[in-house]
């Protein structure tokens, strides 16, 4: 859907080196922060800034005849200031060649339906923001473009963006997140395209094992309801090398951080109790780019995996 | 033509706007009251050269223009728009029809009650001077329109505009040859002042359309091309 060849910009005090790299169906994530260029990329993919060299080709066409199919949201976003958001719906659906749909269903999708009537001026920046993800994601648009998705995003919408994204990309969407949170870009995105100083350095696929045997003891904390009888169960996983618990919470210790997650789901069927919560650290951006952060990567992704698969979803009974 | 709404309704729905099309437009009755009042025997000819033509056709058509562009850059103006998968030439081609249109229709019903306000013995008949009226603002109008929305392709915030109303202010008020591009002084020239170069009537009405035209044209041609830099972290 997106194809980069040799695409350079610059918008200074920012510059990409040649960058080439294809992206098709599904939730992507640039990972960097402003210096790295990942706004810029965002933004060059949106026809924001010129492309200085090389091609670009969305959806096949060059961005001047795919236009209205762009969904674009960056952190300085402007609505229409003058108009309703409703009217902003009814604006958009029109430049789009969409029919001419209410907007409540669509914003509803986020979570802020009751905005619609809104001028668009009253709204704070975090309600702007879900009102400009409402139409980019409810719109017809097949390549989306989010530029640090949670940052400054009313609540209610951000409760349900990442279902809305899975929805999109599910829908055969080419949906690019652009963040400096590894965190975010584990979580929402299928694959991670790293970037240092307007260098793509890295490409990730969240699922994955990036682990690197023999680079260190990988940790995970949980919190169960009850833990006094997991900690023998816990102690009978040959995987788990260490345990450590305070009356709060369970750290346990291990080399492969899969292993390590299931253990402890194992554990904690076994024991009766409920499992509250289960994480891992993120890698740190800086371990990303350097090649390294393999472990806490897969670490962080098998604890969220692990969660989705023991912890019930909020609001189920 | 719906790209056409959204600055249509910033023109209808924002203080921007309506301050300064009531402020001069109160400024030229003024001007046209008093040159009644004062028993002036061509009172519209002189109302229409003071107050309408030198200060508020200028700085009423540099208001509209403002609020049509929400008071940023003419490319910046249509940002909101472009996100939303517009054309960015489509959104400039749309938001200067949308300025010089209203520009002229404000600036030739402000010209009309002028002149039908202000009107004395020695003018020309009432009928005939008010339709004379209604064109030269109404040219007046689109061609400062046009003028100051290319000025707003120039500058991070439009900033040209600004600039543009100061050249016309100063170049505009002689006679010679810098005052040819200047839509003030063909506005002067065809309600009866001196013409720059002492071109005629007939020059000065096609220097004003073919002001509007190109100005026109190089606003939408910058600001379809215009890149939109982002904000420094």
């Amino acid at each position: 859907m997106i194809q980069a060849d040799g695409l350079t910009a610059r918008s200074a005090p920012v510059a990409l080196a040649p960058l080439s790299f294809e992206l098709g169906a599904g939730v992507h994530a640039l990972v960097g922060t402003y210096v790295d260029g990942v706004p810029l990329v965002l933004a060059a993919l949106a026809g924001r800034v010129r492309l200085r060299k090389g091609s670009l080709r969305l959806l096949g066409k060059p961005l001047t005849e795919v236009r209205a199919s762009v969904a674009y949201v960056p952190l300085d976003l402007a609505l229409p200031d003058a108009l309703t958001v409703n009217e902003t719906f009814a604006l958009a659906a029109e430049i789009r060649g969409e029919p001419r749909a209410e907007a409540a269903p669509r914003l509803a999708a986020l979570g802020i339906a009751s905005l619609g009537p809104r001028r668009v001026r009253s709204l704070t920046r975090a309600e702007a923001r879900a009102v400009a993800m409402a139409e980019a994601l409810t719109s017809s648009a097949r390549v989306i473009l989010l530029e640090e998705p949670y940052m400054t995003l009313d609540p209610r919408a951000a409760a349900v963006l990442a279902v809305r994204l899975r929805e999109r990309a599910k829908d055969g969407a080419c949906v690019v997140i652009g963040t400096a949170s590894v965190r975010d870009a584990i979580d929402l995105a299928d694959d991670q395209l790293v970037f240092d100083r307007g260098v793509l350095v890295r490409t990730m696929a969240t699922g994955a094992s990036t682990a690197t045997p023999g680079a260190g003891l990988v940790r995970l904390s949980a919190g169960v309801s009850d833990i006094g009888p997991v900690l023998p169960e816990l102690a009978k996983e040959a995987t788990i090398t260490a345990i450590e618990s305070d009356h709060a919470c369970i750290v346990v210790s291990g080399l492969d951080a899969r292993e390590l997650a299931a253990a402890v789901g194992r554990a904690v069927l076994r024991a009766g109790v409920d499992l509250e919560w289960l994480r891992a650290d993120a890698p740190r951006l800086e371990e990303l780019r350097a090649g390294g952060g393999g472990n806490a990567a897969a670490a962080y992704q098998a604890a969220m995996q692990q969660r989705a698969r023991s912890v019930p979803p909020p609001g189920a009974p | 033509m719906s790209l056409a709404f959204l600055p249509s309704t910033r023109l209808l729905r924002t203080r921007r706007a309506w301050v300064p099309i009531l402020g001069w437009t109160a400024f030229a009755v003024a001007g046209a009251m008093i040159a009644r009042a004062g028993g002036a025997v061509r009172g519209a000819d002189h109302a229409l050269l003071g107050a309408y033509a030198t200060v508020a056709l200028p700085l009423l058509v540099y208001g509209v223009v403002a609020a049509a562009l929400g008071g940023d850059s003419l490319a910046r103006s249509g940002a909101s728009q472009i996100s939303l998968g517009a054309s960015p030439f489509g959104v400039a081609r749309a938001t200067v029809l949308v300025s010089v249109a209203a520009s002229a229709t404000i600036g030739a019903v402000l010209a009309v009650s002028v002149a039908a306000l202000a009107h004395g013995p020695q003018d020309p008949p009432l009928a005939a001077d008010v339709a004379r009226c209604a064109e030269i603002g109404a040219l007046g109008g689109a061609a400062y329109g046009a003028f100051f929305t290319l000025g707003a392709s120039f500058g991070a915030r439009g900033f040209g505009r600004s600039l543009l109303l100061l050249v016309d202010w100063f170049f505009g008020v002689g006679h010679g040859s810098s005052a040819v591009l200047t839509p003030r002084a063909h506005i002067r020239s065809l309600l009866g002042g001196v013409a720059p170069l002492h071109m005629t009537a007939r020059s000065s009405f096609m220097a004003l359309t073919l002001l509007a035209f190109v100005c026109s044209a190089l606003a939408v041609q910058r600001a379809g091309r215009a890149e939109w830099p982002l904000p420094r972290r």
